[in-house]
């Protein structure tokens, strides 16, 4: 039978065609698409039923209107990195699927990077999917005139690396656990419960969170923000007052490409030597 | 390029555990099909898992086609097929799937994927290459694994119990295709089947407590443990005391019915025909005939 030599990129290529079609054969992807559609739709459909006079009283920029609707970006795009990332390492060595692959000659890092750039694919997809509804309903109040083209494509860029942020994390937690199930539910809990916590209690507490994945993923709507305020203080009576904070753009990217340079290499690391027992 | 394989001083320890390898070596070149034997927990499979990079040695070399896997990891699995433990397909892949995406990541052009498939699918006889693997049974995913394993004709095939969990039809199935691969290939497989080995395996390796027990030819093994267990059958039901008391060069007696006896002696065939003779005098005797199979003897007095 005729072989021919296959360069690592080639198997680059094979690792993400499959892991794409995996993510499409599981609906993991389409469930979480659809899930993401829905909310964002229902977040245009109400605004729509509210007319534009409404939503202009409210906004009078486009770039504000652009900044409140993707104020939740973050959960979709959290929310669709742990459940695509939070089984990407541990079903090699919790599942017999290890067996099959990790024997081929193929490096494994090459297996990780397809993994991880099929799952930044996917997430991002999921991501741009909130981001239509929010140019449908921004050209349909504001017209194209006043849309605010280099901010928006700023969230974008900020949303993008918040996301390869994000998959990271979640590729790390998930090389800690042998069971899929298991990694993917604490990764869930640990990204969007654990950060949105530790997020709030902090911010009580008048300290920023700079060290914070998802106070870093403020930035995507921040950016758009007409009014935005790095600190916010608000006081609540005479005796209490509150702060809160807003990362600026460049702050946001720093915390972002630490939380990755951090993640990846130590997740490739652990990949590279993890040992399959039982 | 002439198939190799090679292990040279193997260790392996698990944390501060015992040596699960305890500097094992061994070489064989050429074609040819190797048994690798022991009891469970002699480090057979951590040894097959050492040899296809899933475990990394505490010390010692393994090299396949003369690479090292530790340090040239993809050009030593090149030429290698491997069923190791019990692989699984992911369950939403298709047989055909599944194959095409192994197929790919060693390097076999899709045309030739598009005629081995179908031809692999029939000589195993897979199910249907549409099928999804999460809908077929644990015997039918083996030999989804066994043909993608196949694909692009590794010339080292290294195999973990490889007719584990098949029913007698489908061991027959894979013995057959290992005696006809095993003329081009170089095989290496552990198994608990000694019969399954005989007939398959040229070469034997015996593996105890992480050591190197035993390596030799199938025939030579045979000849060094030929059989020293009879199985004896009586016209009558017998007490083993009566035997057991027989003496010399009987050494144990385990009752397999209230008339079939299974005999331990000591010596060769002389001594084989004067127990019959003494096992007469207690009964009729309606059966004596050597028990059991060379390597199981060697087996059995090997482990001890």
């Amino acid at each position: 039978m005729a072989r021919k030599a296959v360069s690592d990129f080639e198997q680059l290529l094979t690792a993400i065609r499959y892991q794409l079609a995996f993510y499409l054969r599981t609906y993991r992807f389409l469930g979480l698409l659809i899930l993401v559609l829905a909310i964002s739709g229902v977040v245009l459909g109400i605004d729509l039923y509210s007319g534009s006079a409404f939503i202009v009283a409210q906004d009078s920029t486009a770039s504000g209107f652009l900044s409140g609707y993707l104020g939740n970006i973050g959960f979709a795009i959290i929310l669709t990195a742990a459940f695509l990332g939070g089984d990407a390492i541990s079903i090699d060595f919790g599942t017999g699927s290890g067996y099959l692959l990790l024997v081929q000659p193929v490096r494994r890092r090459i297996l990780l990077f397809g993994r991880y750039i099929a799952a930044f694919l996917a997430t991002v997809a999921v991501g741009l999917a909130y981001y239509l509804f929010a140019v449908v309903g921004t050209l349909t109040f504001y017209g194209a005139s006043g849309f605010p083209g280099p901010a928006f494509a700023a969230s974008i860029g900020l949303a993008a690396l918040f996301a390869a942020a994000a998959l990271a994390v979640a590729f790390l937690f998930s090389s800690f656990f042998r069971t899929p199930a298991v990694g993917m539910i604490v990764t869930v809990l640990a990204l969007y419960l654990g950060f949105s916590v530790v997020t709030g209690v902090v911010q009580i507490a008048g300290i920023e969170p700079w060290f914070s994945l998802t106070y870093a993923g403020q930035a995507i709507s921040g950016v758009l923000d007409p009014n935005f305020a790095h600190e916010t203080v608000t006081h609540l009576g005479r005796r209490f007052t509150l702060t809160s904070f807003s990362p600026y753009p460049w702050e946001a990217i720093a915390i972002l490409v630490g939380y990755w340079i951090v993640a990846f290499p130590l997740t490739w690391a652990i990949y590279e030597r993890k040992e399959t027992r039982g | 390029m002439t198939v190799s394989l090679e292990v040279q001083g193997l260790r392996k320890q698990y944390g501060g555990g015992p040596l699960v390898l305890d500097g094992i070596s061994f070489r064989y070149d050429g074609a040819g099909a190797i048994g690798y034997l022991g009891p469970n927990g002699a480090g057979k499979t951590t040894t097959l898992k050492i040899l296809t990079g899933l475990l990394a040695p505490t010390s010692g070399d393994a090299r396949l086609n003369g690479f090292d896997v530790r340090t040239d990891r993809k050009r030593a699995l090149w030429d290698v097929g491997a069923v190791i433990e019990t692989p699984e397909p992911y369950p939403s892949q298709t047989v055909r799937e599944c194959m095409e995406m192994v197929g790919a990541f060693r390097g076999v052009p899709p045309g030739e994927l598009a005629t081995e498939i179908p031809r692999l699918a029939q000589e195993l006889n897979l199910p249907p290459l549409e099928t999804r693997t999460g809908r077929i049974s644990k015997g039918q995913r083996q030999r989804v694994v066994i043909a993608a394993t196949l694909l692009g004709d590794p010339n080292l095939l290294i195999l973990d119990e490889p007719t584990s969990g098949l029913d007698p039809a489908e061991r027959i199935l894979i013995r057959e295709l290992l005696v006809r691969l095993k003329a081009d290939h170089l095989i290496l497989m552990s198994s608990h089947l000694m019969s399954e080995v005989t007939e398959i395996c040229d070469q034997v390796i015996f593996l105890n407590r992480g050591k190197v027990a035993l390596a030799d030819r199938v025939d030579a093994v045979a000849e060094r443990f030929r059989s020293r267990l009879v199985e004896v059958e009586f016209l009558q039901p017998i007490q083993p005391q009566q035997i057991a008391a027989l003496g010399p060069p009987l050494r144990s007696v385990v009752a397999l019915t209230p008339q079939r006896f299974r005999i331990a002696f000591d010596g060769g065939d002389p001594e084989r025909a004067a127990l019959l003779v003494r096992l007469q005098t207690l009964a009729p005797v309606v059966s004596y005939a050597p028990s059991g199979l060379a390597l199981e003897d060697a087996y059995l007095q090997l482990i001890q």
